[in-house]
């Protein structure tokens, strides 16, 4: 699977939260394409849609709605013929946002000081990946960036990598997706001690999961049979 | 905790300190809050599961 970032930012040096994120994705099978002041090249763009699976707006919160550059880009980018509409060459997608905002996420809810849910303001894009036929996922939302402790940022860094990489959501989703990491991490390391205590690990947490899924098995059994 | 699971916390923590890179460390942060939720699952459905074979109503 391949993940096309696409950045909008209309002050992307000045922004601490973007450039934590250009230094921390993950290089591999993840394209990080930023959206400049420079003419949109239509054909470039839609090439790069095509040759990805899952596809990422990654934009600031601004008046509630996403930088203009992105706008604009929809428009002449997401165009009838080619993204929807008859004869449409663009496949399905799966799609989704991370959004950053100085204010605290908490205030985005009725009552709260900007009133409105993450979910209402974000319709515009839920409705176009609806049109689209692309598969909407639940916004990786970073809210006041400035006052992340170090521990936050550490966080985030893996929040981020699944968001971009993982298939699947759910605790069966990460666990596959950890091993899948540490089997990279296996193949990558040139530190013949490292290795051999990352297989460890590895055949540790493999046992651990084939134990819960055998548990679930159990009790999902004895459940049915209690309930028959 | 048993001593397995308690081992293999040990284990990633020992990588965790010697990661030279921010993506390392977040790695094998996120790796051991990932293995205390499988303790934490594992402990809850060996409970489940001791509830369920040790069901009175099932006796006799």
């Amino acid at each position: 699977m391949k993940t096309l970032i696409i950045v909008a930012h209309p002050n992307f040096e000045d922004s601490a939260t973007q450039q934590f994120l250009q230094h921390n994705y993950p290089q591999e099978d993840v394209t990080w394409h930023r959206l400049t002041d420079q003419q949109i090249d239509v054909g470039h763009e839609q090439a790069l849609l095509q040759a990805h699976t899952r596809i990422i707006f990654q934009f600031p919160l601004y008046w509630y709605s996403m930088p203009a550059i992105l706008r604009e880009w929809q428009d002449l980018v997401l165009t009838a013929g080619f993204a929807y509409g008859r004869g449409a060459t663009l496949g399905a997608k799966e799609f989704g946002i991370v959004v950053s905002m100085g204010q605290p996420v908490a205030e985005y809810q009725a009552g709260g000081k900007e009133e409105y849910t993450i979910s209402e303001l974000l319709k515009p894009l839920q409705a176009m990946a609806h049109k689209l036929n692309w598969q909407y996922a639940k916004p990786l939302v970073i809210s006041q960036f400035q006052y992340m402790t170090v521990h936050q940022r550490l966080q985030l860094v893996m929040q981020y990598h699944q968001y971009l990489t993982q298939v699947g959501t759910g605790f069966d989703a990460q666990q596959a997706w950890y091993c899948a990491q540490l089997q990279k991490r296996i193949k990558a390391s040139d530190d013949s001690e490292v290795q051999a205590k990352l297989k460890l690990i590895l055949a540790q947490i493999q046992a651990n999961t084939d134990e819960l899924t055998e548990l679930h098995w159990t009790v999902d059994m004895i459940r049915d049979a209690e309930e028959t | 905790m048993d001593d397995e699971q308690m081992w293999l916390i040990a284990l990633i923590n020992e990588l965790k300190q010697e990661s030279r890179s921010f993506v390392d460390q977040a790695f094998f942060m996120g790796l051991e809050t990932m293995v205390n939720e499988q303790v934490t699952r594992l402990e809850q459905n060996t409970g489940e599961l001791d509830g369920r074979i040790w069901n009175p109503k099932r006796w006799g």
